[in-house]
C-alpha cells in the first residue's frame, strides 16, 4: 500500500488553525485548511492538542466575590463623594474667606489712599511752601534793606531791572560781577538808609 | 404598531448592560449595583488570573467599577457594555503588573532555549509527575495550567483571559487591547502554541 502523501502548514496557515478553531478564520481559509486537515494525520493531531490544552484552561480558578460587594463598593463611592464634596466645602469657604480679606484689604488701602490725597489738598506742606519761597527767604535781608516803593521806582527808573543784555544803565554803577549774582537792589546808594525800615 | 411611536433612546439600545449603565447615567443608583452584581466575577477572576494575586485583584475589581461611576456622565452606548468594561479592566492589569515590576508566578530558571525557556514542558513534568495512580490531582492540574498561563506575555495571557472566560471575538479583545484583530489572530495563534508546547506532557496522563 502507498504511503498517503502527507501536505504540510505553511507558516501562515499555523496561524489560521487557532482561528481556525475558533470560528475566525475567512470562509476561503477555512475551507483550503479544511482540505488539508482532511489529508493530513499530523495536522489533525495537532488540532486535537490544540483543542485540548485549551479545554485544560477549564481548570483556571473562577473566582467570586461576597454578594455584598455590590453594595459596598457603591458605599466607597459614596464615602469618596462625600470626601470630595467635603474638600470641595473647604475650598469654597477658603475662597470666600480669602476673597472678604482681599476685599478688605483693598477697602483700607482705597479709604488710606484717599485719606492720603484729602489731607495732601486740606493741608498744604509747609515745607514746599518754603521750598517755593526759598529765593525770597534767601534774599530776605536784602528787601528788608529796601526802605520803601518809591526807593524801588527810583532804581527801576535808573534801569537796575533792566535786562543784563540790553547792558548797564546809564549811571550806573560799574560792576564786574553778573547783575543777577549782586544785584543793584542789594547795594542802596543811600548809605545812611541802612537801618532797615518795617516793611 | 403604531407609526407615530417614537422610541426612547434607551429602548434602541440593543445591549441590556449598555442601557442599565444609561440608566446609571441618569442617576439611578440600583442600575449600577446591578452591573456592579452582573459583573464582579468575571473582572475579578480576569484580573485574577492576569495579575496572579487575589488581594489585589479585589482591589482592582473595585477600582474598575469606581473607574466606570466616575466615568458614566461621558458615557456613550456606543459600543457594548462588556467592552467598555474589560477596556478598563485591561489597563488596569496593564498598570499594576507594570507598577509591581510583573512578578512572575514562577521564574524561568533558564533562558537558553527560546522565549519559553529550557523546555518548560520537560522542566514541569519533572516539577510535578503523576501520583502513583498515574493520574494528577484536580489541585495539581489547576496549578500547572496556572503557572503554564502565568508564563505567557502579558498581552497573549489577556487575549487567552478574555477569549476563554468571556467568549470575545477577535475583533472585541482588538477594541478592548487597542489592536487590530489580526494582530490578535497572531497573538492568541503564538499564546496557543505556547499553551501547548507547555501543558502538551499533561495530556495523556489526564
Amino acid at each position: 500500500m502507498q504511503p498517503q502523501h502527507q501536505p504540510r502548514l505553511s507558516d501562515d496557515e499555523r496561524i489560521n488553525l487557532v482561528a481556525f478553531l475558533d470560528g475566525e478564520l475567512a470562509e476561503a481559509d477555512a475551507i483550503k485548511l479544511e482540505d488539508k486537515v482532511a489529508r493530513s494525520v499530523s495536522v489533525r493531531r495537532e488540532i486535537q492538542a490544540l483543542e485540548k490544552t485549551w479545554n485544560m484552561l477549564d481548570w483556571l480558578p473562577r473566582l467570586e466575590l461576597p454578594e455584598e460587594f455590590a453594595s459596598q463598593t457603591v458605599t466607597r463611592i459614596h464615602t469618596q463623594q462625600l470626601r470630595a464634596e467635603m474638600i470641595e466645602g473647604r475650598l469654597k469657604r477658603f475662597t470666600i474667606i480669602a476673597g472678604k480679606i482681599v476685599g478688605w484689604a483693598a477697602c483700607v488701602l482705597a479709604a488710606a489712599g484717599v485719606g492720603f490725597a484729602a489731607i495732601r489738598l486740606a493741608w498744604p506742606d509747609p515745607t514746599r511752601e518754603l521750598i517755593n519761597d526759598l529765593e525770597i527767604v534767601e534774599n530776605l535781608d536784602s528787601y528788608r534793606a529796601i526802605p520803601d516803593i518809591e526807593f524801588l521806582d527810583s532804581l527801576a527808573k535808573l534801569g537796575a531791572f533792566s535786562e543784563p543784555a540790553a547792558g548797564p544803565a546809564p549811571g550806573a554803577a560799574p560792576n564786574e560781577t553778573a547783575p543777577d549774582e549782586n544785584p543793584p537792589a542789594e547795594k542802596p546808594p543811600d548809605q545812611n538808609a541802612s537801618e532797615p525800615k518795617a516793611p | 404598531m403604531s407609526t407615530t411611536d417614537t422610541p426612547s433612546k434607551e429602548s434602541l439600545i440593543v445591549d441590556p448592560d449598555a442601557r442599565l449603565m444609561v440608566q446609571v447615567k441618569d442617576g439611578d443608583e440600583s442600575a449600577f449595583e446591578e452591573l456592579v452584581a452582573k459583573y464582579q466575577d468575571r473582572v475579578l477572576t480576569v484580573l485574577f488570573n492576569a495579575i496572579g494575586s487575589r488581594e489585589e485583584a479585589e482591589d482592582l475589581t473595585q477600582e474598575v467599577f469606581l473607574r466606570v461611576y466616575r466615568a458614566r456622565h461621558g458615557y456613550q452606548p456606543s459600543a457594548k457594555f462588556s467592552t467598555w468594561i474589560f477596556t478598563i479592566t485591561n489597563n488596569l492589569a496593564m498598570n499594576a503588573r507594570r507598577s509591581r515590576k510583573v512578578r512572575r508566578t514562577v521564574a524561568i530558571q533558564s533562558r537558553d532555549s527560546g522565549p519559553l525557556g529550557a523546555r518548560p514542558q520537560e522542566q514541569l513534568v519533572a516539577e510535578k509527575s503523576p501520583s502513583a495512580s498515574g493520574q494528577l490531582h484536580a489541585s495539581e492540574v489547576a496549578e500547572m495550567v496556572r503557572e503554564a498561563v502565568g508564563k505567557l506575555d502579558e498581552r497573549q495571557r489577556m487575549a487567552v483571559l478574555l477569549n476563554k472566560f468571556e467568549d470575545l471575538g477577535y475583533a472585541e479583545i482588538a477594541q478592548i487591547m487597542g489592536t487590530t484583530p489580526s494582530a490578535i489572530k497572531s497573538l492568541l495563534s503564538r499564546a496557543r502554541t505556547n499553551l501547548r508546547e507547555m501543558l502538551e506532557p499533561y495530556l495523556d496522563v489526564m
